[in-house]
């Protein structure tokens, strides 16, 4: 009687318990994605058209912008500065990518762990060290033969530092990926290495170039961090942003520019998913990796312009690491730690590092598992088609957001005075929220691809044998997938340890980051404070990294004899 | 981990043990955009008369604190705001943001420091006045000369030298700018402003930016404000702090009870504190002018007849016409970027 | 590679229907184990299973066969709850089941992936499922075992499933899937990822083990081959209808449709055209065949199979082909030969024993003389029925 009830019900709705349980889970990975992204950015576009009663008032504040020359401007400005950074990276990164995976040039490894370092500082480091070196005191500011640094000089040269090792492995990747049986067949066919090069390095890499010129651009474009530090009176959009947000409280012009700021960013990100998608068909499953034979005129021309870029990397990071060390630059040069004593400039001083490793910690932690699970859940679970592929959108989209937008979309959506939400305002968990989702994508397609590997029939073989999905979840998928794991919780950490676009508009009296403490050391004027601060970040990413290669190295160590196939 | 930061902790540990058992501690959201050396100093001298209070604050540039109380005005989340320019104050007031209270002893202040509403709305503290950094290695090293007066600036041999504060988001920069209204009229004003304009080499954020520039020789001349000069100097920076013979401007630092606090007795008792004595003792470290007569000593660095030579500030202009003067200022110059 | 050996244990195949069509079937059970009514699947405008109507008896051996699409595999998946139909009824052992998700029926399953855990070890693969039943540790490992000594792998529990070869593989996971004893054993392709020589072996353990546990089976293969050795009986299946069910045997010798005769087995096709209900004519020779019950004049094709053809030394009238050979094909055990049919613009491909190739001096461009047995030649309608 009652199995008969039960078979009726389930018959009725096709539901049973885990059912219920996966549409439990995936609604809630629903709501995570709408309160965290849609209802934000959805209160963004109503205030652009708002003005600052909240009365609709349709494209008024468009048209005001429009008119107004000195906000006009920065579109321009922003375009000129991300397509000149898009062009000097992509160039620098082809050729050091190309001296990595098609020459024997010597130091390959010491090279590529000195181009990972970048990554992990602060996008305001590289722009405090211009100053050092460029500025009006600079010790190489003869370089620039009158130039001022303070503007889109300064600008440029600080986003292709921190944007180079994004390009780099990019195009690494793209190259690695090649079929060495091509360049055998050119070669049998008396090919010159030039026209090679053009007809099947080039072809070979069109996807990935242009898949690394779109992910420039849009890194350009977006940054806050650089041009807030060294871009003078030259307007971005971003600061534009900040400007009239932080600056003037304009909150409804705030929004129109960054509706204006996402429309490229989304632009590039459609362009960049659709290359995408032309890549992957490219490669065929049997293609023979290419191995380059030595000859040592090219790589030792690789090697130089390889080592002048490392050079430069580490005469940045260099730089600011002495400025930290300097008592007044540039009158008094002896040593001293006590820019490292934050307390007293403002800031919360050494509290707003703890803060910073508080928020990066739980975003790793938090982080990983909701985007891995929520990955699993999307890529198989078989249940609620049409869910998953909402989910899935979602889980793309904030890549398309800058910071910068997704952070005053935060501020209109948390602090309004009828969202029950609002008691988040100002708390750790709101930069939580907002770090997670602002690094959403990458992690995601990570945790896709790493799942993709798996074999298709686990969750089957589990269920098959009345296991419950969760602990097919915990004991085979997570297992099998610690090395992406590990990853995405490292990339979370260093991502929400250096940000500093959309916190900027979030921190509270007590939440206050050490990115954020940059930022205002520098405002204020406590320049050598602010650099000691961006190495103490890169500081403990550094450690972080460290800490996560040993870990990785242990694991695949432990599981070694499951893992060889 | 610093020695202060460990001493910090033990009396937040103690704090909390504190509030554990005692339930009548209570915390206050304090908004300030008083000099961040000073934060930590105001809130001990505080709670040595007042353990029971804790203070959390909130600390940014004049314009921002301005913009985030007028933003946050459905939702107000500070209790008081203890430390912002008085144009400011008179602007909230007019929006209705702040709770009238006639702090314990307010009568022994100058008059002239206190709204002159009963019950007033807010009370004054001290007055922060304009100044100029001037690097005199980088000046000498350029043929820049030490300026005297505020024309002095516009002088084509001081071209991109000079740095000065935005005054959208800096109090110190609409001091100036408001000073240099009230000294010769709008017209006049702008025309300077113009010329000022062209000789520029960047505005800042804050009002203590163009002195720590210049300070640190990225600037030769910084338009800031005596407090931080005075600092930078004693510090050791090669700065001479130079007053310009035209006259001073001034904003006064004020206090005041945010309306709609949860903890209107513990706001009363900071407000009552912030009027005493030790309180204006306090603010004269810092200070030359403090809101309780007879209380100020010379402090170094400062002219010792610089209450006369400030302007005869009408801070209610300087509130009425705040958003006009802004939008005007912005029309002009903040689209410098490109004229380079 | 898979090509070579398939043709060349071709001369097999018929031996092979043969023992099946033996093989005693006294111990399969009269009892319905699962029961399928009008089963359709559709994905999109895509219909995978055109109501599909089934029964399989307990203690048997069930293969699906059919091209690649065809919907076996859906079939498969639908059965087990992997893939819920769009409409119809599955009923297992008198209980409906055509709702319940896959951990609410009874049956394990073995993947052509293996789909082995790669961080457990084989001990704890095979348990995997008993974990969950509340058996006592001490039971478990019993179970365990056990089951590594069934499939031959005793003393390997401490092993990881990538320590061992591919066929090694596959007998864990059928082991992990037998472990919790259930009511059905559904094999999607198990052998497709395996060499040539190791499947032979494989099929005939897994056959020998099905038979010893007496555990209903359904296979999924696109091998004919391993179904006709393998099965009891065979659903041939094709754009997502069954074509013929019917044991090897029925399968190969008496193919119902021009399809199965074509999937299964090697088959020549002549066009010709119905003159009487046992006989067509091809042009203006006629040839008797099976009774049909197609209308005179109708086009139809006439199916033969190669090793049918009778290879005779000189001309009787009826159903006699004047043919010449114009290719040799050498495949080992026997000779493919392709015959141009001289009164006819018709090729018809004949398997001979060698011993014949020799008495009829066989070579190229040789004359020859083929008979068509009525018994062998089939009559199909053009249309593909």
């Amino acid at each position: 009687m009652t199995t008969l009830t039960t078979a009726r019900m389930t018959g009725l709705f096709g539901f049973n318990q885990e059912a219920w349980i996966k549409l439990g889970l995936m609604l809630l990975a629903l709501a995570l994605m709408l309160i965290g992204l849609v209802f934000p950015l959805y209160t963004l576009l109503l205030k652009s058209v708002q003005n600052s009663a909240g009365e609709f008032i349709g494209l008024a504040n468009y048209r005001h912008y429009f008119s107004t020359p000195s906000l006009v401007n920065s579109i321009a400005n922003s375009f000129f500065i991300a397509i000149m950074t898009m062009c000097l990276v992509v160039v620098l990164a082809f050729f050091c990518a190309y001296g990595i995976t098609r020459t024997c040039m010597p130091g390959k490894k010491v090279f590529k762990v000195l181009t990972l370092l970048p990554i992990l500082a602060p996008s305001l480091l590289p722009a405090i060290s211009l100053v050092y070196i460029f500025g009006n005191q600079g010790y190489l500011k003869g370089l620039l033969g009158g130039e001022s640094v303070y503007g889109p000089i300064g600008i440029v040269i600080g986003m292709c530092f921190w944007i180079f090792p994004h390009a780099l492995m990019i195009l690494v990747t793209a190259l690695s990926n090649s079929d060495a049986r091509l360049y055998e067949a050119a070669r049998s066919l008396k090919t010159p290495a030039w026209r090679t090069f053009l007809t099947v390095t080039l072809p070979g890499i069109r996807y990935g170039l242009m898949s690394c010129a779109f992910v420039v651009f849009t890194l350009a474009i977006t940054d806050f961090g650089v041009p807030k530090i060294i871009g003078g009176q030259y307007n971005l959009l971003a600061t534009d942003i900040y400007k009239q947000v932080v600056g003037q409280q304009n909150f409804q012009m705030g929004a129109v520019v960054s509706m204006i700021l996402l429309l490229p960013a989304v632009l590039t990100f459609i362009a960049d998913r659709w290359v995408q998608r032309k890549q992957t068909s490219q490669l065929s499953a049997r293609a023979v990796p290419y191995q380059p034979s030595p000859s040592p005129v090219r790589d030792w021309v690789f090697a130089v312009l390889c080592f002048s870029v490392a050079g430069i990397i580490l005469l940045m990071i260099g730089t600011a690491v002495y400025a930290s060390l300097i008592q007044f630059w540039p009158y008094n040069l002896t040593y001293t730690l006590r820019h490292y004593q934050f307390d007293g400039l403002g800031g919360s001083g050494w509290e707003s590092w703890f803060n910073s490793l508080k928020m990066a910690s739980g975003v790793a932690v938090i982080g990983t598992l909701v985007i891995f699970t929520v990955a699993w859940m999307v890529e198989k679970t078989k249940e609620f088609s049409l869910l998953r592929q909402w989910v899935h959108l979602f889980a793309i989209l904030p890549m398309a957001v800058p910071g910068m937008v997704l952070g005053l979309a935060y501020i209109f959506f948390f602090n309004h005075p009828n969202n029950p939400l609002n008691i988040l305002y100002g708390t750790l968990a709101i930069l939580i929220l907002n770090t997670l989702v602002h690094f959403y994508t990458v992690c995601h397609l990570t945790s896709m691809t790493a799942l993709k590997q798996l074999d298709p029939e686990f969750e089957a073989v589990g269920a098959s044998l009345k296991v419950p999905f969760w602990r097919t979840y915990l004991r085979v998928t997570l297992p099998t997938s610690l090395p992406a794991v590990l990853d995405i919780s490292v990339y979370l950490f260093v991502n929400a340890m250096t940000t500093v676009s959309a916190v900027i508009f979030l921190y509270g009296p007590d939440t206050r980051l050490a990115s954020v403490a940059v930022l205002h050391l520098d405002e204020a004027g406590y320049f050598a404070s602010a650099a000691a601060m961006s190495v103490l970040i890169l500081l403990t990413s550094i450690v972080v990294k460290i800490l996560h290669a040993m870990c990785t190295h242990l694991i695949l160590k432990r599981s070694q004899i499951w893992r060889q196939r | 981990m610093s020695f202060s930061t460990f001493k910090k902790t033990t009396l937040a540990l103690a704090t909390a043990l504190c509030l554990s058992s005692v339930a009548s501690a209570t915390e206050l959201t304090v908004y300030t955009a008083v000099e961040s050396d000073d934060l930590q100093k105001y809130a001990e001298r505080f709670n040595q008369a007042h353990p029971d209070i804790s203070i959390r604050w909130v600390r940014d540039s004049t314009g921002v604190m301005t913009a985030r109380l007028l933003a946050e005005k459905d939702n107000p989340r500070a209790d008081v705001i203890w430390g912002l320019a008085a144009t400011s104050l008179l602007l909230l007031d007019e929006e209705d943001l702040l709770e009238p209270y006639a702090p314990k002893g307010v009568e022994q202040l100058d008059p002239k420091f206190v709204d002159a509403n009963t019950p007033p709305a807010w009370v004054g503290m001290d007055a922060w006045v304009a100044a100029i950094c001037y690097n005199t290695i980088e000046g000498e090293k350029h043929g820049v000369p030490m300026p005297t007066s505020w024309e002095d600036l516009t002088k084509p041999e001081y071209k991109g030298h000079v740095v000065m504060p935005n005054p959208s988001s800096s109090g110190t920069g609409y001091l100036d700018v408001s000073s240099w209204i009230q000294l010769w009229g709008e017209e006049k004003a702008w025309e300077f402003m113009d010329g000022l304009h062209e000789n520029i080499s960047r505005y800042t954020h804050s009002g203590s930016a163009p002195c720590n520039l210049a300070g640190s020789g990225e600037a030769i001349v910084g338009v800031s404000f005596a407090f931080r000069a005075a600092r930078l100097k004693s510090q050791g920076a090669p700065v001479e702090v130079v007053f310009p013979s035209e006259g001073l401007g001034w904003d006064m630092e004020a206090a005041a009870i945010v309306k709609g606090t949860k903890n209107m007795e513990a706001a009363k008792t900071l407000m009552d504190w912030a009027v005493s004595r030790d309180a204006n003792e306090l603010y004269n470290e810092g200070y030359a002018v403090v809101a309780m007569p007879g209380v100020a000593q010379p402090i170094e660095n400062y002219p010792a007849d610089i209450v006369d030579r400030l302007i005869d500030n009408d801070f209610a202009f300087s509130a009425v016409n705040r958003d006009r003067i802004l939008q005007e200022w912005q029309r002009r110059y903040d689209a410098k970027s490109d004229a380079k | 590679m898979g090509d070579v050996m398939r043709t060349i244990q071709q001369p097999s195949l018929a031996a092979l229907v043969g023992q099946t069509a033996f093989m005693p079937d006294s111990d399969i059970s009269e009892s319905i184990c699962l029961e399928i009514e009008g089963l359709s699947k559709s994905f999109g405008t895509f219909v995978a299973l055109n109501s599909i109507d089934l029964t399989i008896n307990e203690g048997e051996f069930v293969c699906f066969l059919g091209p690649s699409g065809c919907g076996k595999t859906t079939l498969l998946r639908a059965i087990a709850g992997l893939e819920p139909q769009s409409s119809g009824r599955i009923v297992q052992m008198g209980k409906e089941i055509s709702h319940l998700p896959p951990q609410h029926r009874d049956f394990g399953i073995v993947f052509q992936s293996y789909a082995l855990f790669p961080n457990l070890t084989l001990a704890d693969n095979i348990a995997y499922g008993l974990r969950n039943q509340r058996h006592t540790r001490k039971a478990i490992q019993a179970r365990v075992q056990e089951l590594m000594s069934l499939i031959g792998l005793e003393g390997s529990e401490k092993k990881y499933p990538a320590q061992l070869s591919g066929g090694q593989q596959q007998r864990v996971a059928l082991a992990r899937a037998l472990a919790t004893e259930p009511g059905l054993l559904l094999l999607d392709e198990p052998l497709s990822a395996l060499d040539a020589q190791v499947r032979v072996h494989l099929r005939q353990q897994i056959k020998a083990l099905q038979k010893t546990l007496g555990v209903t089976t359904v296979m999924v293969t696109h091998d004919q081959e391993e179904a006709l050795t393998m099965a009891d009986r065979i659903v041939v299946m094709n754009h997502g209808v069954i074509e013929q069910v019917g044991t090897p045997e029925e399968v190969y010798r008496h193919p119902k449709s021009a399809f199965v005769a074509q999937f299964v087995g090697n088959m020549n096709f002549l066009s010709a055209e119905v003159c009487s209900p046992t006989a067509v004519m091809i042009g203006a020779q006629r040839y008797t065949t099976q009774p049909h019950a197609l209308e005179n004049k109708r086009p139809v094709h006439l199916a033969i199979r190669p090793e049918e053809v009778v290879l005779t030394s000189s001309g009787q009238a009826e159903s006699q082909l004047e043919a010449r050979v114009i290719h040799i094909e050498y495949l080992g055990a026997f000779l493919r030969l392709t015959c141009d049919v001289t009164s006819a613009d018709i090729q018809l491909r004949v398997d001979i024993q060698h011993a014949d190739a020799v008495q009829h001096q066989i070579q190229l461009g040789k004359d020859v003389h083929l008979a068509l047995p009525a018994a062998s030649c089939r009559v199909f309608r053009q249309d593909g029925n």
